[in-house]
């Protein structure tokens, strides 16, 4: 879907980071894109001695992340805007949503975010030292968070998830293989050299690379992706990196994966209670639909709602006024539909009664009112709405995909998180909240920090 | 004569398939703004596309590239008019696809998925099917003008030399005997002008049945709703199995059957891994190369669907049969007729069908319309009376503009013999966080 494909430009030169230093290059040519050549022997660290920065005080990475986001803010040489404006123009998101998205990195980088992040995704003092315990039967053991060797297969949908996979293999203290996504080329590059401008040669910047060689790449992966080199793939979305990453996974060789998930939001008839309150509904709805002009695992695609088909109709209406105003990370109308979609789409305004649709195939949003869930994924600014008699017959749409569940009201929380969480979803929001959150609690169903360490013991 | 009469009346002209452009386009543009001009008053759908786009007039040929639909267009009728048993609905659904009226199909008592279509045909509409793999087919209607068309083409098999339909062929088709698959469809009126009608063979007598591959689209939804039990996943794959087997041993049978009659002309129909089993069982009978009827025809075609046979195995499979015939085309389900293949192994273009290369996207001509040119295969084919019948496929061609070239003899357009899908290719590689219950249903009824 990118332009990049179809510019006449010539090709784009996308540098790599190795090990903290920049490599530019263009002998791997991908297309629209080339890169420096892969010496996979330059991607390792090799177990016989300690990674870069596994010894450094966690102040002093919190010091280095803080300066960082200040320069990201500051962005004096200018690498950070250049990145925005490059996947801006690639067009798979709207340039404000790009642009609005990159003003909003140096927020993740705040010293108070970093301490709440430690604090709630692994305590505090294991990251340095040791902590005692004795167990009922008097013998004592020490444990702590020791510093992983980790591969990141990045998603490039929001620059959003490049920013917190450094931050979080930065506060690990280990090493950080990423690999860049062909929807996100520059983002993390340009993250890890500002923070080489911040502090050239510091311990954390020796502990990142930072490379793009095309997912699935057996000269690549069969390789370098082994217990020998790395403890655990981090892995964000996309079937594509989860099926081509899972062969390699082994005793030694440990899967952290940030599902593919799909969201969905739940109204009851409170929303009915007057035109204001049905208004508000439709404004809250929209906003959570539309997160990342609906790119995001966070995006809702189903609303069920308690109504009747008139009712309905007339939420839908405003609903999709609504998913036409430009928010924080959403466009008024630039959401490019797939083909495919927009001739399932039309194949349903044909369908009427059975199918009721509001809302152009043009990237202000379209909303399908039906009794069933369409069978085909919306996107692209796409909400299906569909009728139910009581909230709790929508929880059977609630599965293993289904990451987050916005509610309103607020107080039917608590009668259907239960019911929702053993069905498989995740995390259950007050509607319209969907957007935000994500660092110091729970991700994708665990602590994500947590997980990315090695817990080591020392025992009397 | 209007252009579109003309082009459709070339149909089994010697010389139809090597027309110069210079010829040919004028006719097809004609012929398409005939066309375009009809069906938009026809169908919303095209109505309301050429109004989005803006395409009010085809001045050339990329004109009507925004007007070709998705290769999924024809199956976008929601499921759960098939799992709910809506009938009427899903006649409604197709009557927006197709030019006919839809009023005179009797609904009554329609049991499923197969009912239905037959509904369909006893009322006039010959809609075909695709196979699909994913648990949704498509369904594509026709006339009973364009079966006629359809059954025209086919008396000329093996075009440039056509061999003439005169009912003495052994017929050997290696699948179901009926269904609503173009395949069969064919298959079908192939056995009735060339086939001896004592001597007709398929694998197996039962129709093809759409319920059972709809029934794989159920049970994913059971599995992404969290409803299939364990066992009723390991039947459904073991059912896969155990029909696999059967179907092995009544293959065997018929290479058996085919080995015996090698002596007289047959047309043995099937796929190039299939061809592959008749050869390898028939040398191990002692079956001597070139030992076949020079009058049998061989009818293959299509992708090798991920099996691995070795390069050259055509060659070996032809050094194998000896001097047969062969029909092979470049085709699809939903395509009138296939581009035939030449002498030489490419494929020429059918005058009604106008080839497109369109770029990874399916949006834009990669480039004029002049020396070789790869990507994206879409046409439109003008012979349709039932539908607007302009697509944009998933496969990745060279479609060949030059008049003339030094590999094959015969002039005209035509698609080169290798041949991919996009989606075998490798995926771009684009990762996000967002991703649908697909993921996480796995094997054998997996997408």
């Amino acid at each position: 879907m990118t332009d990049l494909a179809n510019m006449a430009t010539p090709t784009i030169a996308v540098p790599h980071i190795i090990k903290g230093q920049m490599v530019a290059g263009d002998t791997a040519r991908y297309g629209a894109f080339a890169t420096p050549a892969l010496n996979i022997d330059t991607l390792v660290w090799p177990r016989s001695d300690p990674g870069p920065a596994f010894a450094t005080p966690i102040a002093e990475i919190m010091d280095l992340l803080v300066a960082t986001g200040e320069r990201i803010k500051a962005d004096p040489s200018g690498v950070m805007g250049a990145a925005a404006e490059t996947m801006a123009a690639a067009g798979d998101l709207d340039r404000g949503v790009v642009l609005r998205a990159y003003q909003q990195l140096p927020h993740l980088f705040g010293r108070v975010w970093l301490e709440f992040l430690v604090e709630g995704e692994l305590g505090a003092n294991v990251l340095d030292g040791w902590q005692q315990v004795t167990d009922p039967g008097g013998r004592s053991a020490q444990f702590r968070a020791f510093p992983p060797r980790l591969v990141h297969v990045l998603a490039g949908n929001a620059p959003g998830v490049a920013a917190i996979s450094i931050i979080r293999g930065a506060l690990t203290k280990g090493v950080n293989l990423l690999k860049l996504p062909s929807n996100d080329l520059f983002t993390a590059t340009a993250i890890l050299r500002t923070m080489a401008d911040v502090a050239p040669d510091h311990p954390v910047v020796r502990s990142f690379s930072a490379v793009y060689w095309k997912g699935g790449d057996e000269t690549v992966e069969k390789y370098l992706l082994r217990p020998m080199f790395f403890d655990k793939l981090v892995a964000w979305g996309g079937e594509g990196s989860l099926r081509s990453a899972k062969k390699y996974i082994r005793p030694g060789f440990e899967l952290v994966a940030f599902d593919p998930k799909t969201s969905i939001s739940m109204i009851g008839r409170e929303a009915f209670a007057s035109p204001e309150i049905l208004a508000e509904v439709a404004d809250a709805a929209a906003a959570d639909s539309c997160i990342y002009d609906q790119s995001a695992c966070t995006s809702s695609r189903f609303q069920y709602i308690e109504a009747t088909m008139e009712e309905a109709e007339a939420y839908c209406a405003l609903l999709q006024k609504a998913m036409g105003r430009e928010r924080q990370t959403a466009s008024s109308g630039g959401a490019r539909m797939p083909p495919a979609l927009r001739e399932d789409i039309d194949s349903l305004r044909s369908l009427d009664p059975y199918y009721k649709v509001w809302g152009a195939s043009d990237g202000t949003g379209v909303v399908i009112l039906s009794e069933d869930p369409v069978d085909f994924h919306p996107e692209a600014k796409t909400v299906n709405v569909v009728v139910v008699d009581r909230l709790e017959d929508a929880v059977r749409f609630a599965g293993v995909a289904t990451q987050t569940v916005g509610i309103f009201p607020a107080a039917r929380k608590r009668e259907l998180r239960d019911r929702l969480a053993s069905a498989g979803a995740q995390r259950i929001v007050t509607l319209g909240s969907a957007l935000g959150g994500g660092v110091g609690i729970p991700h994708d169903g665990f602590f994500p920090l947590h997980r990315l360490v090695r817990w080591i013991t020392d025992e009397c | 004569m209007s252009a579109r009469a003309t082009l459709l009346g070339m149909v089994g002209h010697r010389d139809s398939f090597t027309l110069p452009q210079s010829e040919l386009v004028p006719l097809q543009l004609e012929a398409a703004r005939e066309l375009f001009a009809e069906r938009r008053e026809q169908l919303p759908i095209l109505d309301r596309r050429a109004r989005e786009t803006g395409v009010d007039r085809i001045d050339t040929l990329n004109d009507l590239i925004p007007l070709l639909f998705s290769h999924t267009a024809f199956k976008s009728y929601p499921n759960a008019f098939v799992q709910n048993g809506q009938w009427d609905r899903m006649t409604k659904w197709l009557g927006t696809m197709t030019t006919r009226p839809m009023d005179g199909v009797d609904l009554d008592g329609v049991a499923d998925i197969d009912d239905w279509v037959s509904r369909l045909w006893a009322a006039g509409h010959l809609v075909n099917t695709t196979s699909g793999t994913s648990g949704k087919v498509s369904f594509l209607n026709r006339s009973r003008a364009d079966d006629a068309l359809l059954q025209h083409y086919l008396q000329h098999l093996c075009w440039p030399e056509p061999v003439k339909p005169e009912g003495k062929h052994h017929i050997f088709f290696m699948g179901p005997r009926t269904g609503p698959y173009l395949m069969l469809i064919a298959a079908n009126h192939v056995a009735k002008l060339y086939g001896r009608p004592d001597s007709l063979h398929y694998l197996s007598n039962d129709a093809l049945r759409l319920t059972d591959i709809m029934r794989m689209a159920e049970t994913r939804l059971k599995m992404a709703e969290g409803r299939a039990s364990p066992s009723e996943i390991a039947a459904l794959e073991e059912s896969g199995r155990a029909k696999s087997a059967e179907m092995a041993g009544r293959f065997s049978d018929m290479i058996g059957k085919i080995i015996a009659l090698r002596h007289e002309p047959m047309i043995i129909t099937g796929g190039w891994t299939q061809m592959w089993e008749v050869m390898n069982m028939a040398r191990a009978a002692g079956v001597p190369n070139a030992d076949f009827h020079p009058d049998t025809i061989i009818q293959s075609g299509g992708g090798l669907k991920g099996a691995k046979l070795p390069a050259d195995y055509r060659e070996q499979l032809f050094e194998f049969f000896g001097p047969v015939r062969t029909q092979q085309g470049y085709g699809m389900s939903e395509m009138s007729v296939g581009f035939p293949m030449d002498e030489d192994g490419y494929y020429h273009q059918v005058p009604w069908i106008i080839p497109f290369v369109l770029d990874r996207d399916g949006v834009k001509p990669v480039g004029p319309r002049e020396g070789m040119v790869e990507g994206r295969y879409a046409y439109l084919d003008l012979s349709n009376e039932a539908r607007w019948n302009g697509l944009i496929t998933g496969d990745r061609v060279t479609l060949d503009f030059r008049e003339t070239r030094p590999e094959t003899r015969l002039p005209g357009l035509v698609i080169h013999p290798e041949i991919s899908r996009y989606a075998d290719i490798g995926e771009e590689d684009k990762i996000g966080c967002a991703g649908t219950i697909d993921a996480y249903i796995s094997g054998e009824i997996g997408a």
